[in-house]
């Protein structure tokens, strides 16, 4: 039941990229949900392959919704999430500055990977810098909601 | 003598006061438009009050019957001007669709319209989902355009959708032409913008602001005459110096696509 609630968490987060346009108040970017989901799957398992497991499902919801090549987000998700598990036992993940940096670390990852495919420009890195500022701040509310409905339905860490 | 004519007064007071009234309406009459205003109003803020003790009378209930109708109206007003909005959201994708045929008309092969349903999940590549797939004859690396012009290509096709690589992406390279000195080029998007631009132009071309440029043909993918976009600034290019890097305007919102064509013919 878990895995299909989260499963379907992604799946949304993914579609609701997809369905947004190009904000121009945000500098002509869209919110990326799935690296915030990314960063608290990794702070928040307990076994590495559920992590990986998460950031896969993630990054091919997303990558199917793309033109990126396919299986490329699937990868950086998965390697980001794993390398955030790894340090899990120094992070606090109640810390807002942890989710911070954890956001922008999986937004990094993947967007660095896509820059380095579509082409290394200044105004990328620029791109790359903003969009890791705000998935960044965008974990913060999703590792708060997503706590917050844990606790509601009563459901414990894994 | 005083007494007298308190006496006689008292005696006709009816008459009295009847002369005093007509006397104070005459000079109500008379007066200027704003002191009987500002009367009236005066009149009508004593008496407004009163007016609602009227609620405490047997008329209470059609009071109440007015206010069911009320309710009973808005309901009615709030679902029309949602009707309004659906006829006028209806007449809009008509003028759409008009402009579409329009479009379809002017290109000289069989197209598949379809709607688009979704964007780039991403923020590094630019393309949008349509809703025709296989099942309905699309196949990857044929044309879409809109009623403005050249829109992208397949690139990624399932069963019942495809996705369209937009113009504005860097991987979307398009053959293209001036329209009025026939040089011609290549048109690609800017990497991590949302602008093309035309390179490989020759270096002693004459390029004016606002030229059209058109797909050439080349390439077997795109038609050729379609709009692509018009001409902003043209510079030499920085990096070989041997050729004109032209940035253009595109000729289609990619901000509001909503329908488009597919053309079947490149297959």
């Amino acid at each position: 039941m878990r895995t299909l609630l989260i499963i379907a968490g992604i799946l949304l987060a993914a579609a609701g990229q997809a369905a947004q346009p190009t904000w121009s108040w945000l500098g002509g970017v869209r919110l990326e949900l799935l690296p915030a989901i990314v960063a608290y799957a990794a702070l928040s398992a307990r076994r590495p392959a559920h992590v990986v497991g998460w950031g896969a499902v993630a990054g091919l919801a997303q990558d199917s919704l793309s033109a990126a090549p396919f299986g490329m987000t699937m990868a950086t998700f998965g390697v980001a999430a794993l390398g955030l598990w790894a340090l899990r036992d120094w992070l606090d993940r109640g810390l807002p500055w942890v989710q911070l940096v954890a956001g922008a670390a999986v937004s990094l990852a993947a967007g660095g990977v896509a820059v380095w495919v579509v082409g290394v420009t200044p105004v990328a890195l620029v791109k790359l810098v903003w969009i890791a500022a705000l998935n960044a701040a965008l974990t913060v509310v999703v590792f708060f909601l997503v706590d917050l409905a844990r606790l509601q339905l009563g459901m414990e860490a894994e | 003598m005083a007494g007298q004519k308190t006496r006689y007064v008292l005696k006709h007071k009816d008459w009295v006061i009847i002369g005093l009234v007509a006397l104070g309406w005459v000079m109500f009459l008379g007066q200027p438009t704003a002191v009987s205003a500002r009367l009236r109003g005066a009149l009508a803020r004593l008496t407004s009050p009163l007016v609602k003790l009227g609620d405490w009378f047997p008329t209470v209930r059609s009071r109440r019957e007015l206010a069911a109708e009320n309710r009973n109206l808005r309901t009615e007003i709030e679902a029309l001007r949602q009707r309004e909005r659906t006829a006028r959201e209806m007449a809009r994708e008509n003028q759409r669709l008009e402009r579409l045929l329009e479009m379809k008309g002017r290109i000289p092969h069989s197209t598949i319209a379809a709607r688009v349903i979704g964007r780039d999940a991403s923020n590094w590549w630019k393309s949008i989902q349509i809703d025709r797939g296989l099942q309905d004859g699309v196949r990857e690396n044929m044309a879409v355009v809109n009623a403005d012009g050249l829109v992208g290509k397949t690139v990624a096709v399932t069963r019942g959708e495809a996705r369209v690589l937009l113009l504005l992406d860097p991987d979307c390279k398009v053959s293209a032409l001036l329209e009025e000195s026939r040089e011609p080029g290549v048109v690609q998007g800017v990497t991590a913008q949302a602008r093309c631009e035309m390179l490989y132009v020759n270096r002693a071309a004459t390029v004016k602001p606002g030229e059209v440029v058109l797909t050439s043909g080349l390439g077997g993918i795109f038609p050729r005459g379609l709009p692509v976009g018009a001409v902003l600034e043209a510079g030499l290019d920085a990096q070989s110096g041997m050729y004109q890097r032209i940035a253009l305007e595109p000729a289609v919102d990619f901000h509001r696509l909503e329908e488009v064509l597919v053309i079947v013919r490149s297959q």
